[in-house]
């Protein structure tokens, strides 16, 4: 088990290396650079472009070197922990992130435990009453969050919420709290702007979630081994927790690894529409503006939580496995 | 040895006139038309027939475990229990308590596919000591000295280790061992039995067999064999019952089954029989297919494919199950005074051969 992990680790750092020259390759694709970006926002503006300024800028963030040589100076920085300075915002990237991925992880974690807490319990109520009338009420609710895309969701939530209580939902902490220092009272709102945006941001993962873990179910509660079970004389219920849900949840948990970066890059509209300080907005402004250091560094962070999400699932699957722990 | 005609011989399980329809994508299959078997105590009863004759319905019958779409329309299953008492188990829900006792503590039930009927992610153990603890919880003795009495009882080599085993880590001789151990561990009156060798090799097939003969035997059990198998009928059961399309044509004694088999269905099957003795060319084969259960034929179900077929009688009537000699009984024209109603045809006709 030891030598698996480690296996497993020293994995990550081809599979990295990889992520961070593609995602390298893909940022600086488009033509241009964030200097080029920089003097048609200023010309747009109507402001004077200074030739000297542009190209001050430019050998100073290196722009004017080969590709593979920019490419090599940016990974050099990162590995002596510099992740270099980010020209959209004129800030160092690390700070940018610190300040805002605390936010992003909250709001994954709450709505990844709203996704699991919600979509396990229909999934499998939705099951076990194949094709009742709860199923297809469940089914079809399922479908439609499936199908309802977060900034709608958000908008209407925002809207209900707003018409309720007179109240906007908008940013991470009502005005009053906003430079509030700690307290029960900020820490009650907190948790009051929290729930919305995790529901948002968790509902296509739950509707997901329903179908993975009903198909799943359904499997299962077919093979023989539950009829086995039955004939043993054992009461419906307890071999259904027993034998179906204990191996419906492998698929479920191997698919952990992929809810934490799709959680993360899905909270981008939701955090645009209700005002959230998470990281999902800054990628998606420093990919259009070509603030190559700070969305470079964005997507390694992200793929490094893809990696070590997938081997968190993967261990949790040979704990709950004994197929998976004995290789066979 | 058995029967209907030796009313002193007390029976465990009576099934009378038994009818079981699944629903399938808006089709209703009958997939048991009217069926009785008596099972005695410590009897070994065989039924026998090709896939879809309604063998295994009969037996998930027994224990009420039919999967959601299949229903028991009409008939009884009845057990008498170890006080006498006389449960009718198609009148139970299949919930209850009651028939959940019966599961298992009465009739125990050893599957086709040993790999599949074990759940793969718990050890051998768990899975047997799950009925120990719902039926037969042990006062004196631990359950896990209990089931390795039972693995060693069934000829598992070191039960000690093969206890804490998960399924995969069995072969599936040792499986099936398995299987058997659990079926015998809460001391059942009944073991059924549905094909519990044709998921195994050749070489084993014949120890597991020995294996279940011997331990109704010795515990003096009686035996429910499912199978498709005619060879394993005639070592294994004393009583035989030949089933096609959910109805069962002829029923006796083993012996006189194999000696004197009367309708031409079972004279089909124990035809088809491969022989070591007489070297064929080929196999001996039924004509025709199973017909699609959804749409029975007229008249006797075996007519298109019988090779002994009257006339207009076999396509308009059905044969009833009839005495033809002590304890034998065969549905069919050829030994029926039915038969001289209809005095037209006279001789058989040639069924079209089907190529």
């Amino acid at each position: 088990m030891q030598s698996y992990i480690i296996r497993r680790l020293l994995y990550f750092i081809p599979t990295l290396i990889l992520i961070s020259v593609i995602s390298f390759a893909i940022i600086q694709a488009p033509p241009g650079d964030f200097v080029t970006t920089l003097a048609v926002q200023m010309e747009a503006r109507g402001d004077q472009v200074d030739e000297d300024l542009i190209n001050a800028l430019r050998a100073r963030y290196g722009l004017g070197k080969p590709l593979w040589q920019q490419y090599l100076i940016w990974i050099g920085n990162i590995l002596q922990g510099d992740l270099g300075v980010s020209m959209a915002y004129n800030q160092p990237v690390s700070r940018i992130i610190m300040d805002r991925l605390p936010w992003s992880l909250l709001f994954s974690f709450s709505a990844f435990i709203i996704v699991y807490s919600i979509g396990f319990p229909i999934g499998f109520l939705s099951a076990v009453r194949q094709y009742s009338i709860l199923d297809y009420v469940l089914t079809f609710t399922g479908f439609i969050g499936l199908a309802t895309p977060n900034f709608l969701l958000a908008l209407v939530l925002l809207w209900v919420y707003f018409e309720a209580t007179g109240q906007a939902l908008v940013g991470i902490f009502s005005v009053e709290y906003a430079v509030a220092s700690w307290s029960f009272g900020k820490f009650f709102d907190l948790l009051n702007h929290l729930w919305i945006p995790a529901l948002i941001i968790g509902t296509a993962g739950t509707a997901g979630l329903i179908r993975i873990v009903r198909a799943n179910l359904l499997d299962e509660l077919k093979k023989l081994y539950v009829t086995t079970a039955r004939a043993k004389g054992v009461s419906e219920i307890r071999l259904i927790l027993k034998y179906p849900v204990r191996l419906a949840i492998n698929p479920v948990i191997s698919n952990i690894g992929y809810v934490l970066p799709a959680l993360i890059s899905g909270e981008v509209i939701t955090s645009i529409v209700i005002g959230l300080p998470t990281i999902g907005p800054v990628l998606l402004r420093a990919l259009q503006t070509e603030d190559m250091f700070l969305a470079g560094s964005i997507v390694l962070i992200l793929s490094v939580l893809t990696l070590v999400g997938t081997l968190v699932s993967d261990l949790l699957l040979a704990v709950i496995d004994p197929r998976i722990r004995h290789g066979v | 040895m058995n029967s209907d005609s030796s009313p002193n011989r007390e029976w465990l399980i009576d099934i009378k006139d038994l009818h079981v329809t699944f629903s399938q994508d808006d089709k209703t299959v009958n997939a048991v038309n009217g069926v009785d078997i008596r099972v005695h105590k410590g009897e070994a009863v065989g039924i026998v027939g090709e896939s879809g004759c309604g063998k295994t319905v009969t037996s998930y019958s027994l224990l009420n475990i039919l999967p959601l779409n299949g229903r028991i329309v009409s008939g009884e299953v009845r057990y008498r229990g170890g006080n006498g008492s006389i449960i009718d188990i198609t009148k139970l829900n299949p919930r209850s308590r009651e028939m959940r006792k019966l599961r298992g503590g009465e009739i125990a039930m050893i599957f086709q596919e040993p790999m599949a009927s074990f759940s793969p992610v718990h050890t051998i153990k768990d899975q047997i000591a799950e009925g120990i603890l719902l039926h037969q919880p042990p006062k004196d003795k631990k359950v896990r000295e209990k089931i390795i009495e039972y693995l060693g009882m069934v000829g598992i080599s070191n039960p000690e280790r093969a206890i804490d085993a998960y399924p995969f880590q069995l072969s599936g001789g040792m499986r099936q061992r398995a299987m058997i151990a659990m079926a015998l561990a809460c001391n059942p009156k009944v073991l059924v039995a549905d094909e519990p060798t044709t998921a195994l090799d050749v070489t084993i097939q014949a120890q597991v067999l020995m294996l279940i003969k011997e331990m109704q035997q010795e515990l003096g059990l009686a035996l429910v064999l499912i199978t498709h198998d005619l060879g394993i009928i005639a070592h294994m059961a004393d009583f035989v019952y030949v089933m096609y399309l959910g109805r069962v044509v002829e029923k006796g004694p083993v012996a006189t089954i194999f000696d004197s088999p009367k309708h031409p269905y079972t004279r089909d099957l124990i035809r088809s029989i491969p022989k070591l003795d007489r070297p064929e060319k080929r196999l001996a084969t039924i004509q025709g297919n199973v017909p699609d259960a959804s749409r029975l034929p007229s008249g006797c179900a075996f007519h298109p494919r019988c090779r002994e077929i009257i006339g207009e009688i076999c396509r308009q009537t059905e044969p009833v199950l009839e005495e033809v000699e002590a304890d034998h009984f065969a549905a069919c024209f050829l030994h029926s005074p039915k038969r001289e109603i209809e005095p037209g045809t006279g001789e058989s006709e040639i069924v079209q051969q089907p190529q």
